[in-house]
C-alpha cells in the first residue's frame, strides 16, 4: 500500500500506472467490451477511416479495429506479460543463487548462461519452437527460456554487491538456511533492478511474440494478435495507414507504460531515492 | 496516371492498356517504327535465381535468366501457340506420333561450335533421363524417342499420339545445349552456361545480379536490340516496388496485386496488366476423411463467393474460377455459369454426408506469396455459415514445400497457367499427374484428358476438354476459387515488352529503349 501510495507521488510512476491499468482493463474485459465481432468481413467499408461506426477505422477486410486490439489484448499482453513472468523469475532465482555461492557453482551456471546469450534472442526463440512445435503457449515459453540469460546476468550482478552487506553476514552467522538467505535476505534487495528489467522486457516481449506470429509460429490469422497484425497490414500499408498505425500504436502505449511503471518502481523501490526509506 | 484518379477509373484505364497491349496488330505496328537498338535495361526480381543449369530450372527469375543465355526448339507466343526458335517448321504425322523438327542452320553456342541434331537429340536424352531429375520433364509429352535426321533436322516419336508437342517442348527446361558440354560435365552448367540465346553472361552473383551482354551472333537478325541486360535481385517486393518507384529500375515482371495501383501511378511508369490462368488453388485429399465424401467437397465449393474472393484476395485484378483450373486464357476453356455462394446448401450437403455438426479442420498456407494465406483466412471467414470451422496454419515456405505440399490433407497451392490444357491437367490432376496432390485418381478424368491429348481434331479436343472440366466442377477435387492477372510495370522508355499469360516467358531480346531517354 505504502509502495502504491509512493508511485502515485512520483509522476512517472503514476502515468505508468494509469496506462499499465488501461491496458490491463482491455486485456481482462476487452472481448466483452469489444462493439463487433473481431473477425467479421464488412465488404462495403474496406480501409475505412475511423467514424461513428468504426472508432478506429477497418481494416483491408472491412474488419473493426477497435474490436480486434480489444479482443486481442488479452493474447498479446497477457501472454507477453506471462512469457516476461517466466523469464523473470527464472533468471532472479538462477542469478541471487549464482552471485550468492560464488565458486565452482557460479562458474558452471555463469559460463552456461554465457554460452546462451551468445545466440541471439529471438534465434534462440526459434530454436526453442522448432524443438517444441509451434503454438502461442510455446512461444510464450520458447521467449521466456530466451529471457532468462539475461535476467540472470543483472540478478547476479547486484546479488554481487548485496553479499557484502552486514546483514547477509549476519545471517549468515546467525546459522539461516541458504534458502532463508536467498530468499528472504538477498532477493527483497535485488528486486529492484529485476523489476525494472522485467518491466522493460514486456514490450520486447511483444515484439518477439509478434515476430514469431509473423514467421507462422505464433498466433494464426486471423487471430487478432496485435504484432500479427502488424505484419499482415503491412502490405496495405500505402492504402490506409490504420490497420497498421492501430495495433502500432497499442503496442507503443504498453511498451511506454511498462517503462514508465518501470523507471517508477525503481524511483519507490530504492532505498536510497524512495521516501519510505 | 495522377493519384486523382479512383480506383475503377484506374481499373478501367489499366484494363485498356492492357488491352492495347495484347492486340497483336498493335504490336508489329510498334514494331514497324524505327527501333533504336542499344542501351542497359535493369530488370527487378524479388525472388533470387539460384540454378544456372538450364535443365534444372524451377522458378520464374530462373527461367528469365535462361531464356536470355539458352535457345529452345520452339518458343511460347503470348498467345499459348508454339513459335519457331531453333526449329524453323515441324509437321507431324497423321496420327500425331513422329514429328519432325526442322533445326535453323548456322547456329553457334556460345563456346564457338556449331549447333546440330547431334545436340537437340544429347539435351532431350539428359533431360528425359530419369537420373537428371530435371523439373517438367513429364510436360514434355509422352515422348518415347529423339533422333536426328541429317545434320538439321531431329525427329520426335511419342508413345501416344499428342498433338501439343511443339507447345509443350517450350517448357523452360527444355533448352539446347551442345553435346559435347553435357558428355564431358553437365554439371559445369551450373557454373558457365554455353547457349545459343541472344544474351551472354558476363557476371553472376548469386542473390545480387546477374548481368548479361548481346550476343553478337544471334540467329534473329537485328536482335536482340539491347546491349546489356542487367537482373537485380531484391530481398522483398517491396524492394523491388521501391527500386521502381526511384528509377533504378527499367522494369518489373512481377507485383503483388496490393502494390500495383500505387507503383503504375508511379512517374514515368507503365503499368502492366494480362489475364493469366494462374491461380490459386484448396487442395483436397480425396482418399481421406473427410474430403473422401464428395459430398463433403462440394459442401466446401458452396462456401465460396468467388466474386468477392477476387476483389479480396487478388484486390480485384483477376477472374473468378469455377472449380477448373482451366480460364479464358486457354484455348479449350468451357464456360458455365459462376457457382454461387450457398452456405445452406453447404449445410444441408455436410449433414448428407454425415456431418450433422459441420467439419473443424485445419488449412495450411505458407506465406509465400502473401495472398496464400489471405485466401485461407477468406475461406475460413466465408465457410463459417456454412457449417466449416476452418483454423488457418501458416508456415514459412520452404516448411510448407518439405512438410505440406504434395502431402497435406488440406491446403492452398499457388501455380503458373500452363501451355495447355492437357499440361495443366497432366501436371497436377490425372492419376498419372507429376504432382498427383489431391490423388483424386478419376479413371474417368484421365481417359477424358488422354483422349483429348491424342486427338488432333480441334472441335472433337474442345468436346472432349470440356468434358474433362466439366468433371472437375462437378466432383471439385479442388477448389479453384480465382485466378490472377499477371501484373508488372515498365518505364515509359520500355518498348517491346509483351506479358506473356504463362508467366514463365519474357522475350527480352524483343524489347528496346525508346531513344532520347
Amino acid at each position: 500500500m505504502k509502495t502504491l501510495r509512493a508511485l502515485l507521488r512520483n509522476p512517472q510512476g503514476a502515468a505508468g500506472l494509469a496506462l499499465c491499468a488501461l491496458v490491463m482493463f482491455a486485456a481482462l474485459f476487452g472481448p466483452a467490451l469489444a462493439p463487433k465481432d473481431p473477425e467479421a468481413f464488412n465488404f462495403g467499408a474496406r480501409f475505412a477511416g475511423p467514424s461513428a461506426e468504426f472508432p478506429l477505422g477497418t481494416d483491408w477486410y472491412g474488419r473493426d479495429l477497435l474490436s480486434r486490439i480489444l479482443v486481442g489484448a488479452q493474447s498479446t499482453v497477457l501472454l507477453a506479460l506471462l512469457a516476461t513472468f517466466i523469464g523473470t523469475a527464472a533468471g532472479a532465482l538462477i542469478g541471487v543463487v549464482s552471485g550468492y555461492l560464488g565458486g565452482v557453482v557460479d562458474e558452471i551456471l555463469m559460463r552456461l548462461t554465457d554460452a546462451l546469450m551468445a545466440i541471439p534472442s529471438l534465434l534462440f526463440a526459434l530454436m526453442i519452437l522448432a524443438a517444441l512445435g509451434s503454438s502461442a503457449l510455446n512461444a510464450v515459453l520458447a521467449i521466456g527460456i530466451a529471457f532468462t540469460p539475461g535476467m540472470a546476468r543483472i540478478a547476479r550482478s547486484v546479488t554481487l554487491q548485496v553479499r557484502s552487506f552486514d546483514y547477509v553476514a549476519a545471517a549468515k552467522a546467525r546459522g539461516e538456511s541458504l534458502a532463508w538467505i536467498v530468499g528472504a535476505e538477498i532477493l527483497p534487495n535485488t528486486i529492484a533492478p529485476v523489476i525494472v528489467e522485467g518491466t522493460i522486457r514486456v514490450a520486447f516481449a511483444i515484439m518477439t511474440l509478434a515476430t514469431l506470429s509473423f514467421l507462422g509460429l505464433g498466433a494464426q490469422p486471423p487471430a487478432p494478435e496485435w504484432g500479427l497484425m502488424i505484419a499482415e497490414a503491412r502490405d496495405h500499408l500505402f492504402r490506409s495507414p490504420w490497420p497498421v498505425a492501430v495495433p502500432g500504436a497499442a503496442i507503443a502505449i504498453v511498451a511506454i507504460g511498462f517503462n514508465l511503471l518501470g523507471d517508477g518502481l525503481r524511483d519507490v523501490l530504492n532505498p536510497r531515492t524512495g521516501d519510505h526509506a | 496516371m495522377t493519384f486523382t484518379l479512383d480506383r475503377r477509373g484506374f481499373l478501367r484505364s489499366a484494363a485498356a492498356t492492357g488491352g492495347l497491349m495484347t492486340l497483336p496488330g498493335l504490336v508489329s505496328m510498334a514494331q514497324a517504327q524505327d527501333i533504336t537498338p542499344g542501351g542497359t535495361l535493369r530488370v527487378a526480381l524479388n525472388i533470387t535465381p539460384s540454378v544456372l543449369n538450364p535443365m534444372l530450372l524451377r522458378l520464374n527469375s530462373e527461367y528469365l535468366l535462361a531464356e536470355m543465355l539458352y535457345s529452345s526448339l520452339t518458343m511460347l507466343s503470348p498467345d499459348m501457340t508454339a513459335a519457331p526458335d531453333l526449329a524453323t517448321e515441324w509437321s507431324a504425322s497423321a496420327d500425331a506420333t513422329e514429328w519432325r523438327f526442322t533445326l535453323r542452320e548456322g547456329v553457334t553456342f556460345s563456346n564457338g561450335e556449331p549447333l546440330t541434331s547431334a545436340d537437340v537429340v544429347a539435351s532431350f536424352t539428359k533431360l528425359l533421363d530419369p537420373e537428371t531429375a530435371a523439373p517438367g520433364s513429364r510436360n514434355l509429352g509422352p515422348i518415347s524417342e529423339v533422333v536426328a535426321d541429317g545434320d538439321f533436322a531431329v525427329i520426335i516419336r511419342t508413345a501416344t499420339p499428342y498433338a501439343d508437342l511443339p507447345v509443350a517442348l517450350t517448357y523452360p527446361t527444355a533448352k539446347i545445349v551442345p553435346a559435347s558440354v553435357i558428355e564431358a560435365d553437365f554439371d559445369s552448367l551450373g557454373q558457365t552456361p554455353v547457349g545459343s540465346g541472344p544474351f551472354r553472361l558476363v557476371e553472376f552473383i548469386a542473390d545480387d545480379r546477374a548481368i548479361v551482354e548481346k550476343n553478337p551472333d544471334y540467329y534473329v537478325e537485328g536482335q536482340p536490340y539491347l546491349d546489356r541486360v542487367e537482373v537485380r535481385t531484391f530481398p522483398d517486393a517491396a524492394g523491388a516496388a521501391a527500386a521502381m518507384l526511384a528509377g533504378e529500375v527499367d522494369l518489373l515482371t512481377e507485383i503483388q496485386p496490393t502494390d500495383f495501383a500505387r507503383i503504375a501511378a508511379g512517374e514515368g511508369i507503365e503499368g502492366m496488366r494480362t489475364p493469366s490462368g494462374r491461380f490459386l488453388d484448396v487442395v483436397m485429399d480425396c482418399t481421406v476423411a473427410p474430403f473422401d465424401n464428395p459430398k463433403v467437397r462440394e459442401a466446401l465449393s458452396c462456401c465460396v463467393d468467388r466474386e468477392a474472393m477476387v476483389e479480396l484476395v487478388a484486390e480485384g485484378y483477376g477472374t473468378p474460377g469455377n472449380d477448373s483450373p482451366v480460364n479464358a486464357s486457354y484455348a479449350y476453356f468451357s464456360d458455365a455459369p459462376l457457382k454461387q455462394y450457398d452456405p445452406e446448401k453447404s449445410k444441408a450437403l455436410l449433414a448428407e454426408a454425415g456431418y450433422p455438426d459441420g467439419i473443424e479442420i485445419d488449412l495450411v498456407a505458407s506465406v509465400k506469396p502473401d495472398y496464400r494465406s489471405a485466401m485461407a483466412v477468406v475461406l475460413r471467414e466465408m465457410a463459417k455459415p456454412g457449417g466449416w470451422t476452418i483454423n488457418v496454419k501458416t508456415m514459412d515456405h520452404p516448411t510448407y514445400l518439405d512438410q505440406v505440399w504434395k502431402k497435406g490433407a488440406f491446403y492452398v497451392g499457388y501455380y503458373n497457367m500452363q501451355p495447355t490444357e492437357g499440361t495443366i491437367f497432366n501436371l497436377l490432376f490425372t492419376s498419372e499427374a507429376s504432382w498427383n496432390e489431391t490423388r483424386w485418381n478419376n479413371a474417368e478424368f484421365d481417359a477424358l484428358v488422354a483422349k483429348a491429348d491424342a486427338t488432333t481434331d480441334t472441335a472433337e479436343r474442345s468436346e472432349l476438354y470440356a468434358e474433362a472440366q466439366k468433371l472437375m466442377r462437378e466432383e471439385v477435387p479442388a477448389l479453384v476459387p480465382c485466378f490472377f492477372d499477371l501484373l508488372g510495370a515498365r518505364g515509359q522508355n520500355v518498348m517491346g515488352y509483351e506479358q506473356n499469360p504463362r508467366g514463365a516467358n519474357f522475350a527480352l531480346h524483343k524489347v528496346w529503349l525508346e531513344a532520347g531517354s
